[in-house]
């Protein structure tokens, strides 16, 4: 018998009431942490992708849509924009790197994203296995859609048409996979990646000129150039630049003088922060309601149990029981609370964002995990242990107070 | 030096007259019972010389110590280590088991766990199927002798007893009461008991009565 194995008896003794708080407290910590989880990764995820591409080309729309499609993999593109057009911007000496993607085609619930090699360096992707794609139908799956697909090296798979399930099957069987790529924490996880090309040969689009070289030769690398045709189209191009003045000064340009638009993924994300920031700010009010009415009732709670526990830390004062052994029973009662309470509430907001990141595809596709942890959460901790031990604190406070011989005397 | 010396106590209860309690000095290992009616200051008196409740005139010392002299803290932790108390209303920690009660008030005497020490007491007292009990599903009488196994589990060098046989029917009052006697005995402690069970006052060496009456 010490302080602690005593609370655990205490809280044994009234399993309803222990459950009941735990269950409230967890509630609150998990509503309070699962945002602040969220809106963390989403901010890193978000401001990541923002810092690799400084400007994004696609057809005329909604410029949020471009980046959200063509960067970060979660909406639908609006249209393509001609290839030709596009290409010229390859060669642009303001432009450090430019990545093609031609979107629309889907395996399961993952995107195929029809580039150049360029790709793989700009996400950072090395090859866990096998080799990058080299000319049509050969494809480069994301560690996440080849571990979820079922598909490795060899392997061959079928592609349907338009970005999610349910589209109409390309053929059967038409691609090979070539490459996984190790994980990268990133988007391109959840990608299958593949040639300009294949996409073009699968949409029937004109086969290629030749003699329009100029942006093969830039961007052949160890993957097969986009060979330039006459019609062809992609969704968007990625543009990283030299220096974001020339990026301000060509920006304008493309927008006036082409049918496509631009969109700067820093600006986009900036607007949807702003955009989203009065709901998250809701939701965290209304987490933290929750966590003060958790509080609240926990305080409330430990002190009412004080009144069953006066005559306990009288009779344990009676046997020889000192101070610190007395406080002991009443913070070990209160901290074996909230720690449960609080521990539970982590494992469910994290729970819930691994659920939501595994059932819902955009949430997928962001990158929504259930084990990051925001700084926040260190703050959610201790502000949790902090009322278990305030909640104990008063009562203590009282009990000290109370006349020994007359609480024992009660009958 | 005696075990307890208790001089010109006297307590006042807050709009109550003024409770003068009598002259004591008590010997090692001696046995004395404390008889008188209802509200005449014997709980009052234990609790005085348990040092639970500073009287407001007098001086009382157990085993050469002046309650008064120690702070709140030292008096707790000597109260467990020198005296076991019966209480009237027994008192017992109801979240855990009787044997609990009695590792854990031995525990706060002091004394290292002593699993075979606590059961003996319980078998002695007539318990011991009762140990692993919780002590809300006791009968008064059960509870009562739960109190007192409690009260000598801490070997205590002064046993005190309120009434400690007001739930027994009177064959278990003699026996029970001749159980915490040998008890003391055997730890050389010295025992004041109340009561107004006449059966039992023959027990003792000696016999101190309070408030009116013979
Ligand atoms: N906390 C208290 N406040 C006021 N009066 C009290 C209190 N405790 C006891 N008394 C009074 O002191 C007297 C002695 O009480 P007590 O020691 O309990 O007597 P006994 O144990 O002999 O029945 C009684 O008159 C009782 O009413
Ligand atoms: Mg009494």
């Amino acid at each position: 018998m010490n302080p602690v194995s005593l609370a655990f008896a205490y809280l044994a003794e009234r399993p309803l009431a222990t459950l009941l708080i735990t269950l409230l407290l967890a509630l609150g910590v998990g509503t309070i942490s699962a945002l602040l989880s969220f809106d963390h990764q989403f901010r890193e995820r978000l401001l990541r992708e923002a810092r690799t591409v400084h400007l994004v080309v696609g057809s005329k729309g909604s410029r949020l849509q471009l980046v959200l499609s063509s960067v970060l993999h979660v909406d639908y593109p609006a249209g393509n924009i001609p290839w030709n057009e596009a290409a010229l911007l390859l060669d642009h000496p303001a432009v450090s790197r430019a990545i093609p993607v031609s979107l629309g085609d889907s395996v399961g619930a993952f995107r195929v994203v029809g580039t150049t090699g360029v790709f793989l360096e700009a996400a950072g992707a090395h090859l866990a296995s096998g080799r990058a794609w080299d000319g049509t139908f050969e494809a480069v799956l994301g560690a996440t859609a080849a571990r979820e697909l079922g598909l490795e090296v060899d392997d061959v798979f079928a592609t349907t048409h338009g970005v999610g399930t349910g589209g109409p099957e390309h053929g059967h069987d038409n691609y090979t996979v070539t490459g996984v790529l190790a994980p990268t924490g990133g988007v391109a996880d959840r990608l299958v990646l593949t040639s300009l090309e294949s996409i073009w040969e699968v949409h029937d689009q004109p086969t290629p000129t030749a003699g329009n070289g100029d942006a093969a030769a830039r961007n052949g690398g160890n993957t097969a150039g986009p060979r330039a045709r006459q019609d062809a189209e992609i969704t968007a191009l990625l543009l990283t630049f030299h220096s974001p003045v020339s990026m301000l000064r060509l920006a304008p340009e493309i927008d006036r003088h082409s049918a496509m638009i631009t969109a700067s993924p820093a600006v986009e994300i900036g607007r949807l922060f702003a955009l989203l920031a009065p709901a998250l700010d809701v939701l965290r009010g209304f987490g933290a309601v929750l966590m003060a009415g958790a509080a609240l009732a926990v305080f409330t709670t430990l002190t009412a149990a004080l009144e069953l526990r006066q005559r306990d830390i009288a009779i344990l004062r009676a046997l020889g029981a000192v101070r610190t052994w007395t406080a002991g029973v009443l913070l070990a009662e209160a901290l074996i609370l909230t720690l449960a309470g609080t521990l539970l509430g982590f494992a469910l907001g994290h729970g819930a964002l691994a659920v939501i990141g595994n059932v819902i595809p955009e949430a997928g596709n962001a990158g929504l995990s259930g084990l990051v942890a925001a700084p926040g959460e260190a703050w959610l901790f201790l502000a949790a242990l902090l009322t278990g031990l305030v909640s104990a604190g008063v009562p203590l406070l009282r009990a000290s107070r109370a006349s020994l011989s007359e609480t024992l005397a009660r009958n | 030096m005696h075990l307890v010396e208790c001089q010109d106590v006297s307590h006042s209860f807050p709009g109550a007259p003024e409770l003068p309690l009598p002259d004591l000095a008590i010997g090692t290992g001696e046995r004395v019972v404390v008889t008188g009616p209802s509200g005449s200051g014997k709980t009052t008196l234990l609790q005085i010389l348990a040092g639970l409740l500073p009287p407001t005139r007098g001086e009382v010392r157990v085993a050469g110590v002046d309650w008064a002299s120690l702070t709140r803290n030292d008096r707790d932790r000597r109260r467990g280590r020198t005296v076991g108390i019966v209480f009237q209303s027994f008192n017992l920690i109801t979240a855990i088991s009787v044997l609990d009660n009695l590792r854990l008030a031995r525990r706060l005497a002091g004394h290292p766990q002593d699993d075979e020490l606590c059961r003996g007491l319980l078998d002695g007292i007539g318990i011991l199927d009762l140990a692993h009990r919780a002590p809300a599903r006791l009968s008064r009488g059960e509870a009562q002798r739960a109190a007192i196994a409690r009260a000598v589990s801490g070997e205590p060098k002064l046993l005190l007893a309120d009434e400690p046989t007001s739930a027994l029917d009177a064959g278990n009052a003699a026996s029970v009461t001749g159980l915490l006697l040998e008890r003391a005995a055997a730890s050389g402690a010295g025992v004041i008991v109340t009561t107004h069970d006449e059966r039992i006052a023959g027990m003792f060496d000696r016999r101190v009565q309070l408030g009116c009456g013979p």
